[in-house]
């Protein structure tokens, strides 16, 4: 063997173990045990934020149903074919687990995202149901790699939908609804802010389809980066245009106002719909800062007008998005996502409801009387030490004699 | 996230960037406090003479990570940086037009006339850029398999680690010294002001105003 060849062998092992998946680390672990440990991206949530997140998703919801929107549950697993076909779907298809059906031999697919479910119910089952459609869910989604700022692969996702309509006051409802339930779970600071994610196409117009790919992909990456001297570099007839959109883009909608007159129907449009849901969100939601950024095309693959992200102070990242798109089966919708995890990391810990400690010996019958009061109780063990163990469990209070008042510990 | 979240953090590198980085920054008014020039200061992050804004210095790579991260909300890194991360978060408005270079594929010069790149169909290179290499490669049907190194890439050929490394190069003297030759350019450097998406959108008078005063700048230094 030459030493170039020992490197190879060395590097492609560091290679494997670097990429692949978590192989018994039998020569890292000396002595320790890895029986805890979970594969990347998952945990366990214990007390008390697992009470916490199902609460989130509770308030959230309750608030979505109160809209209107009623409450569906897909299943986790779906043939691959229906899940990743057309609309939404089709844009989440690298995120998703696959497993093969043994019953069936057909591949499924792991949902990573909920809103594909949605659409496929609401054009199948609930296809006859009049229109417009308002849908909410909650539940777990599996993504195969983690975004940036989500290491979570295991995440939850709590939604609402309507299917049959994509106009303005849609849009301006499901933020509606969005920025309400996210203040019910207990987020402060939500700010709004609004794109449209097709609108660099729709200024491009014709030019798009007979541009050079070199060109096009500088064109995207100026629009991305937010680069205007790039973009004005360009040898593109709507590069203007585009900057212009660029420079008028944030918190104030005077700007973009302005810029309406100067555009064609077809794009001028577009951003009047923008401008009018941002306008009657400001008198409904005062205290929303609300930012419009038109170019905005990250994260909304499958949106097809106005797209939108929730943010909250102290949170990074978008704490809820969605918008409005067509369904697989050329339906019009708009939809909201939230993101739990993002959300939790927003809650201060909340406060243990004080827990009553009941000695065995007192017996169920005194343990129920506390229960149907409402109260949260922890039954004592036979024969332990009642004051030593009620400690140890974290109660507050115990139940000395069976007629008494619970004394605090 | 930091404690004080209507603070924004400006993240810049260290070394050759940060001299030349400070002339545009005088020029946008922006100055750090004294300490932060001082050799034997032992701080990472500092005050500047605005209030709303701080100043730390990390490591060039690790810019794009505070930024993707939401940890720092400006901050000044490499084009090369940027495309290696290719993070969603970060925005990169302006070219700052300084710590120009380009990205390279070199070789040994006794391989280079025998080197036919389009035949290639699998490479192995040393490079500081896995990701940007593997999808230069992979975008012509190459697959190219990448040998972390942070430093000293040139050394690489001639030690029998690989036949080719990616590396920034400036003059060139570099490779020449090493008995290396560029093949191709993968793309041209230049050092940017970064922005996270979600501190521009939370804070977009600030962060506006930073941009402007910095294209103000870079505009006039080129005039």
């Amino acid at each position: 063997m030459t030493s170039s060849d020992d490197f190879d062998a060395e590097n492609s092992a560091a290679t494997l173990a670097s990429i692949g998946p978590d192989m018994p680390a039998s020569k890292n672990v000396k002595g320790g045990s890895d029986k805890g440990l979970l594969p990347a991206g998952l945990s366990d949530l214990l007390a008390p934020q697992a009470q916490q997140d199902a609460d989130a998703v509770a308030a959230v919801l309750s608030c979505f149903s109160q809209f209107g929107y009623q409450r569906i549950k897909p299943p986790l697993l779906e043939f691959e074919t229906s899940l990743l076909g057309d609309g939404p779907g089709a844009a989440l298809a690298e995120q998703t687990f696959r497993l093969l059906d043994p019953i069936s031999r057909r591949m499924m697919a792991l949902r990573s995202d909920m809103t594909a479910q949605i659409a496929r119910i609401s054009g199948t089952r609930l296809a006859s149901r009049p229109r417009p459609l308002r849908l909410a869910y909650g539940g777990d989604v599996m993504r195969v790699v983690p975004d940036v700022l989500n290491p979570e692969r295991q995440l939850v996702q709590a939604g609402a939908e309507i299917i049959g309509r994509d106009d303005e006051g849609a849009v301006a409802e499901i933020i509606l609804a969005g920025v309400l339930g996210l203040q019910k779970a207990g987020i402060k600071d939500v700010t709004l802010d609004l794109g449209l994610p097709h609108l660099a196409e729709v200024l491009l117009g014709k030019e798009l389809a007979v541009m050079d790919a070199a060109i096009k992909q500088q064109l995207f990456e100026a629009i991305g980066n937010r680069d205007i001297s790039a973009l004005a570099g360009l040898p593109i007839a709507a590069a203007q245009k585009l900057a212009d959109v660029m420079t008028a883009s944030g918190a104030s909608t005077d700007a973009l106002r302005a810029l309406c007159g100067d555009l064609d129907d077809g794009a001028a449009s577009k951003l009047d719909s923008l401008l009018k849901v941002a306008d009657t969100l400001k008198k409904l939601l005062p205290d929303v800062a609300i930012t419009l950024d038109p170019l905005d095309m990250q994260g909304f693959g499958y949106h097809t007008s106005i797209s939108f992200s929730l943010f909250a102070k102290g949170l990074r990242g978008a704490i809820a998005k969605g918008g409005a798109y067509r369904t697989g089966y050329d339906e019009a919708a708009v939809g909201i996502s939230v993101y739990m995890e993002r959300v939790l990391r927003g809650l201060t810990a909340p406060d243990a409801p004080p827990f009553v400690y009941i000695p065995a010996a007192l017996g169920f019958a005194v343990a129920l009387s506390y229960i149907q009061r409402g109260r949260h109780i922890v039954f004592g063990s036979e024969g332990a030490d009642e004051a030593a163990e009620a400690r140890a469990l974290g109660c507050q209070f115990i139940v000395r004699e069976a007629a008494s008042q619970p004394e605090p510990l | 996230m930091t404690a004080s979240t209507d603070k924004l953090i400006l993240a810049v590198p260290k070394g050759r960037i940060l001299e030349q980085v400070m002339p545009v920054f005088e020029q946008a008014g922006l100055t750090p406090e004294p300490a932060f020039f001082k050799s034997g200061e032992r701080r990472l992050r500092f005050a500047t003479n605005h209030d709303n804004l701080d100043i730390v210095r990390v490591r060039s790579f690790d810019v794009a990570t505070f930024l993707a991260y939401g940890a720092a909300h400006l901050g000044v890194a490499g084009s090369d940086v940027i495309a290696e991360f290719s993070h969603p978060e970060i925005y990169a408005p302006v070219d700052l037009n300084i710590g120009i270079c380009r990205m390279v594929v070199a070789c040994s010069a006794e391989f280079a006339d025998a080197e036919d790149p389009k035949s290639w169909s699998h490479v192995r290179v040393a490079t500081k850029y896995p990701s940007m290499t593997k999808d230069y490669f992979a975008k012509r049907g190459v697959q190219a398999e990448c040998i972390k190194l942070n430093g000293a890439m040139e050394l690489a050929p001639q030690m029998g680690l690989c036949r080719r490394i990616v590396d920034l190069v400036e003059t060139g003297s570099t490779l020449k010294a090493n008995g290396l030759v560029e093949l191709e350019t993968i793309a041209q450097v230049s050092s940017r002001l970064v922005v996270n998406r979600t501190a521009w959108k939370q804070h977009p008078e600030m962060v506006d105003g930073w941009i402007s005063r910095l294209r103000a700048a870079v505009r006039q230094a080129a005039e």
